[in-house]
């Protein structure tokens, strides 16, 4: 039963710039990944994909998704914008480049979440793949270097519970093909039939 | 006590697993729906059928909601390499017993009794059935036009609102060989959490099977698939808004008029017993998150009609 709002910011590959020396390719890949990220999602609560990437609204659409249209301005601007007219209550915002995520993670991290407060779960270079927050209210524009410690610290300047959580499908974030090839069975359907079909890179970017 | 359950996918499957954990496996059979069965790759694949069997054999991806545990799918990147279709996620695991299964099929065997071999070979001791051997298909009636059961709900995301359904080969379609003995042989006839249209709609358009619930001498409970008038999983709720005109307990027993003794619904879904008639509310917490929780369903569906 949906019981919260999960927002999915997807900024194309735009941000991927890493993945893979072909556009196309990138592209791609990152479909995959959203879509495995919106499939893990999907049971847990009611998902808003915010976007401006046509293909990603596509995918986003037919897999049973709300799209809102992305502003610009990078990912807190987006997230505020997928935020302004969510239904009260639990709230997650996971990255669309977590591609090992299940439902059960998602569970896990809404059940993690102190009343009131915010849970997250950093990746290991110390940026936010995934916040849970009590209310939109709770959420500030700190995407970014060093974003995991800040949204802590902003949770507790307001007076409440903030807590890092370890889980490790929603930590292993993917920025390239070689952290693809590390999670290999552990990714979802859609990424591992992404990685199978790659074709071999131009350049060894 | 013998026990036969009406089952669909997912839902249905876990509720299985909770009536085969509170009594002996041998005294059920379950009767799964084929309705979405499908030709994928040139394999016949039956999502509902295998859903119970991984269920029952303990093999499910509890984490994931579907599929198998430890699954991967690197058959179908071969497959998305060569060109050939992956809308439908068939993964490495899964594949073997569709390959099974198909072999089977096209020597003649019929669809129950591969089902049979495959839950021998997986060790389950329950029977679980398929409600006919003959081919039936669900279609639904759209805006976007007539739809594959497969196509509407895996290609198209469930988006579309349904007008109607429809069985293809229901007419002709005859109860699979030991549906109705488990039928008569029951002493108690459960109808799972499942969606009441897609799910079990098409195992209660199989005549035979209709005709042996309404003459049925036994109480059948069915279990609602929703909770505060929503669907845990899927588009039950949507559906019944737009076929039934609503969510309440009510609408879900009209699904089943004249089938059903009682109807097991969730606490938050109390407050509106309207329209129930004969029907006999039983209420309970029906969101199976764990085994614990599963096993208490099974228990107040079984126990529904004593207490």
């Amino acid at each position: 039963m949906p019981v919260a709002t999960v927002v999915i910011p997807f900024a194309g590959s735009a941000g991927k710039t890493r993945l893979h020396s072909s556009r196309r390719v990138r592209h791609e890949l990152s479909l995959a990944m959203l879509g495995d990220v919106i499939a893990a999602s999907l049971p847990v609560g009611h998902t808003r994909v915010v976007t401006g990437d046509a293909d990603g609204a596509v995918l986003a659409e037919t897999a049973g998704a709300t799209v809102v249209d992305d502003p610009g301005g990078g990912q807190s601007a987006a997230v505020s914008a997928a935020l302004a007219d969510v239904e009260p209550g639990a709230t997650l915002i996971l990255n669309s480049d977590v591609p090992c995520a299940v439902p059960d993670d998602l569970r896990a991290l809404l059940a993690a979440t102190p009343a009131g407060g915010m849970a997250l779960v950093e990746a290991l270079d110390g940026t936010t793949n995934a916040l849970s927050i009590s209310a939109a209210e709770t959420f500030a524009p700190l995407y970014g270097v060093g974003s995991a410690r800040r949204f802590l610290g902003h949770a507790r300047d307001l007076g409440l519970d903030a807590v890092s959580v370890a889980i490790p499908n929603l930590a292993d974030d993917v920025d390239t093909v070689d952290d693809l090839r590390r999670l290999h069975l552990r990714l979802g359907p859609r990424s591992q039939v992404s990685l199978a079909n790659l074709p071999p890179q131009v350049d060894g970017a | 006590m013998n026990v036969a359950v009406l089952c669909g996918g997912v839902g249905g499957a876990r509720f299985v697993r909770g009536v085969v954990d509170v009594l002996p496996p041998r005294d059920v059979t379950v009767v799964g729906n084929v309705g979405d069965d499908l030709e994928v790759l040139g394999m016949h694949v039956s999502p509902d059928l295998d859903s119970v069997l991984y269920a029952l054999a303990g093999l499910s991806d509890e984490q994931r909601g579907w599929g198998r545990a430890d699954e991967s799918w690197s058959a179908l990147g071969t497959v998305a390499a060569l060109g050939g279709e992956t809308w439908f996620l068939l993964g490495d695991r899964d594949l073997g017993l569709h390959l099974v299964r198909t072999q089977a099929l096209r020597a003649g065997e019929p669809l129950s009794a591969v089902i049979g071999r495959i839950a021998a070979g997986l060790g389950i001791e329950a029977a679980l059935l398929p409600a006919t051997d003959d081919r039936l298909r669900t279609f639904v009636r759209t805006a976007a036009g007539e739809l594959s059961f497969q196509e509407w709900f895996v290609a198209r995301g469930h988006r579309d609102e349904v007008d109607g359904l429809r069985f293809e080969g229901a007419d002709a379609a005859t109860p699979a060989p030991g549906v109705l003995e488990a039928l008569a042989a029951a002493d108690l006839i459960l109808l799972a959490p499942s969606n009441p249209y897609v799910s079990l709609g098409p195992i209660l358009a199989v005549a035979g099977i209709r005709e042996a619930l309404e003459r049925r001498r036994v109480p059948c409970v069915a279990v609602s698939p929703l909770i505060a008038g929503r669907a845990v999983k899927g588009p039950a709720d949507r559906m019944l808004a737009r076929l039934a005109g609503g969510t309440s307990p009510a609408q879900v027993a009209g699904c089943y008029a004249g089938l059903i003794d009682a109807l097991v619904i969730d606490e938050s879904d109390a407050h509106d017993l309207d329209g129930l008639g004969d029907v006999r509310a039983v209420v309970t917490r029906t969101l199976m998150r764990d085994a614990d929780a599963r096993r208490r369903l099974a228990e107040a569906a079984l126990g529904a009609v004593h207490a």
